[in-house]
């Protein structure tokens, strides 16, 4: 195999939270928390998740617009090539170990497109001198030659050389775009990240501006690093992809494999979260609830497991799925001691006629029905936790209804770490229900 | 159609701003009509004068520089010809807008508790404390999670999801006849996006409210469309039933727009060309410089009247019109089943 143009090894990036006088730190959002990847010649990997899993940090970590907490990203494009490690361990081609001058020549080998065109130009200047600011700033002092060279690019974004002296607000959102492509391209980089190019534009642009990334890769045979929180923007252009949730990468492999053979629950629900342009199949598909949690406190174990709609089950209980997911969530609620005892008074009020109050037994039911836990539970040591757990809420025991539900309810999933598992060559997933489906891997440091 | 039936009857709306330029004209003479706790989808790329048609409705074009025209009857009343006061009851009483960017839309500097009691103190006399209740309740109802505690949050203390669905609890506090949903969902991640669509389909279904919803991605339209208005530089090229619009798109427009949809192994490179210069629409059918089966017969007269292939299904191009084969654009990529090919050209 060749040699990887850019390999990513156990990257984190914590962001420290500091308090008190002396601004001392108190703990870490951790954004990116160890990733391991590596990009190809020629090759578009993708990264996917929703909003907040990290990956946009993930993207500005690699290319050091900020300065990584841990772990190495080494970088073979350019004339960079075939370097090997120094003999103290350290990698002449660490980007997050280079110098201001190794910087600078980085920045002209790898270039970034962002997610919002308009934000990212000067509205003071003509986008042909922001384009051609780069080449000045890499030491191209030839005038005539600089706005040749960004005419001709211009050109073959599919704009005209005409629109050199134009300023931004002139473009539309697509066209903006192209000349945010123009600008990544001017340097001639050999690795571009493009950060979720796409999510700002129309459909029509949206398929427009694709097939012109794809054109040009082509044409260029530049490597790239697409960031996106939609699976079907990512199937158009990526060879391969990389489901990213809350700082780790949950699943990675061909585009392909993934698709039709996804592996992790985290990569099924984003895949049935494309809307179908089918009428007749509505509602059918993973609903993913809430959001991605804080990563200043991570869940324990599998990172997903609070959301997960495959979280397993304890070895010696069996359950409708759904009833175990509901009792899951209502544990956590309880252990947040987030359960609003006078709302689900009133609302249990709101269904029967006012009055007096209302009885114990319709505030369990009602904290039934509002998790959606069965009215009986089949399985019986589960439901006299619950019921347990439910008088002990009613007589304000939040203590005692924690304990009832943690002792008996723990799945798996929280308790350990799922290992990353190898199901086909490069198509890899971290999650406990795969433990037997494959072998674990472990990412060797090396390069490659 | 029967018009009785309808909640919201457009006709003849013609939204133009006077700029510096000259007249520009946004929304160009269109009809539609909303039905009772029906979703009708407004689809078109950005520029083709969905939002304005909406913002039309409701006053919210600001006259001058904008001038609108035609008829707008919300159950039977004008509400063009409303003043001021009375357009301000219509408004958060019966029709109810959410936009775009929750961001840009809510005020930061008010908590959101606030912003829902205030859209229904306006309207109703209500104490503070009830008031208060009603906005927990529904912030509940919308799916934000710990909502007694949430009511007092700032704008900026929750999720673009969160703030949508606090937007849409704002929205539904006084209880509207009609949803207007501006792009509610575009700004989201596709996700959250689901979970909002799946929202506002349960909450059509509790509270019967009719959704007027604006949207660029056909995708979302198979979700959640009832009807759908499909608009191209201020006009109607096609509308019709969601599962005619999906299963037999009929306009050339329809049929590009339904090739973007980004979907694995399906080669697309979007709608060639942009849209028509607003000061100077061309001749004939708008979306004619742009469609692979114009003829000259496109390029002159005024765009194509609306004619009716089936029963609410109209299309507004020339192909459609006696003399012409429509199986020159019915047969496009997408059809590929010969059960189009019989029905032949429409009589009319």
């Amino acid at each position: 195999m060749t040699e990887p143009i850019l390999s990513v090894r156990n990257l984190k990036k914590h962001y420290p939270i500091k308090s008190g006088l002396l601004n001392r730190k108190v703990g870490a959002t951790k954004a990116v928390d160890g990733i391991s990847f590596d990009v190809h010649p020629g090759e578009t990997v993708g990264l996917v998740g929703e909003s907040g899993c990290g990956k946009s940090t993930a993207a500005t970590s690699i290319i050091r617009l900020e300065d990584a907490t841990d772990g190495e990203v080494i970088f073979n494009g350019g004339n960079r090539a075939s370097e090997t490690r120094r003999e103290d361990g350290a990698h002449p081609n660490d980007v997050t170990e280079f110098n201001k001058r190794e910087l600078k020549q980085f920045r002209r080998d790898a270039q970034m497109i962002f997610q919002d065109p308009s934000s990212s130009f000067n509205p003071r200047m003509t986008v042909g001198s922001a384009v051609a600011e780069l080449l000045l700033v890499h030491g191209m002092d030839d005038k005539p030659r600089r706005r040749a060279i960004v005419e001709d690019l211009l050109e073959r974004v599919g704009l005209s050389a005409e629109d050199y002296d134009r300023y931004p607000h002139e473009f539309s959102g697509g066209q903006k775009q192209r000349i945010g492509l123009a600008r990544a391209l001017v340097l001639n980089p050999d690795f571009i990240v493009a950060d979720e190019p796409v999510s700002a534009l129309d459909v029509s642009i949206k398929a427009e501006i694709l097939s012109l990334i794809n054109d040009l890769q082509e044409k260029y045979g530049m490597s790239m690093l697409f960031i996106s929180h939609d699976m079907s923007v990512i199937s158009k252009v990526c060879d391969r992809v990389a489901v990213m949730y809350l700082g780790e990468i949950v699943e990675i492999g061909d585009v392909d494999e993934i698709f039709e053979n996804p592996q992790h629950p985290y990569t099924e629900a984003l895949l049935s979260a494309i809307p179908t342009p089918d009428p007749r199949s509505r509602n059918e598909g993973i609903e993913l609830k809430g959001t991605v949690p804080s990563p200043t406190n991570p869940p324990s174990g599998c990172r997903f497991h609070t959301r997960c709609h495959r979280v397993i089950q304890p070895p010696d209980m069996e359950f409708e799925q759904e009833s175990w997911r509901a009792i899951l969530n209502f544990r956590d609620r309880v252990a947040q001691e987030a359960i609003d005892l006078e709302s689900i008074r009133e609302n249990a009020l709101g269904s029967q006629d006012s009055g007096s109050g209302v009885t114990d037994q319709a505030i369990k039911s009602q904290i039934r029905s509002e998790f959606g836990i069965p009215e009986r539970i089949e399985e019986p040591t589960a439901e006299t936790a619950v019921e347990e757990a439910l008088d002990a809420l009613v007589n304000e025991d939040t203590d005692s209804a924690r304990e009832h539900l943690m002792s008996t309810f723990e799945t798996p999933c929280e308790t350990s770490k799922p290992e990353q598992i190898e199901h086909e060559p490069g198509h890899r997933s971290a999650c406990h229900l795969n433990t037997s489906k494959g072998k674990t891997v472990e990412l060797t440091p090396g390069d490659d | 159609m029967s018009v009785n039936d309808n909640l919201l009857e457009v006709k003849n709306l013609t939204t133009e701003f006077r700029t510096d330029n000259g007249m520009l004209t946004a929304v160009d003479a269109v009809d539609f009509s909303i039905g009772e706790g029906e979703t009708v989808c407004i689809v078109g790329e950005s520029g083709s004068g969905k939002t304005v048609a909406t913002e039309s409705i409701t006053g919210l074009v600001k006259e001058p520089p904008g001038k609108v025209s035609g008829t707008v009857e919300l159950e039977g009343k004008d509400l063009q010809s409303m003043n001021k006061k009375e357009l301000r009851q219509v408004r958060g009483d019966n029709i109810a807008h959410i936009f775009q960017n929750p961001q840009e839309a809510m005020n930061h500097c008010y908590s959101i508790g606030w912003q829902i009691t205030e859209a229904l103190q306006v309207h109703q006399d209500v104490p503070d404390d009830e008031a208060r209740k009603r906005g927990i309740d529904l912030l509940e109802r919308v799916g934000l999670a710990n909502a007694s505690a949430r009511f007092d949050d700032y704008p900026h203390e929750l999720s673009g999801g969160q703030k949508q669905r606090a937007m849409i609890a704002m929205a539904l506090v006084g209880n509207p006849d009609l949803l207007i949903a501006d792009e509610p969902t575009t700004a989201l991640d596709v996700t959250v996006q689901a979970q909002i669509l799946k929202l506002l389909n349960e909450l059509q279904e509790d509270y019967g409210m009719s959704i007027l919803f604006v949207t660029h991605d056909l995708g979302v339209v198979a979700e959640i469309a009832d009807r759908v208005v499909v608009m191209y530089a201020g006009k109607v090229m096609e509308r019709g039933d969601v599962f005619d619009i999906f299963e037999e798109p009929s306009h050339p427009y329809t049929q590009a727009l339904m090739e973007c949809i980004p979907d694995k192994g399906r080669e697309t490179d979007g709608i060639p060309g942009t849209l028509p210069n607003p000061y100077n629409t061309p001749d004939g059918c708008r979306f004619a410089p742009r469609c692979d089966h114009a003829n000259e017969d496109c390029t002159i007269g005024d765009q194509p009247e609306e004619i009716e292939i089936e029963r609410n299904h109209e299309v507004s191009c020339v192909y459609y019109q006696s003399g012409y084969d429509s199986s020159v654009v019915r047969d496009s990529e997408l059809e590929s089943d010969s059960s189009s090919t019989e029905m032949g050209a429409t009589d009319d």
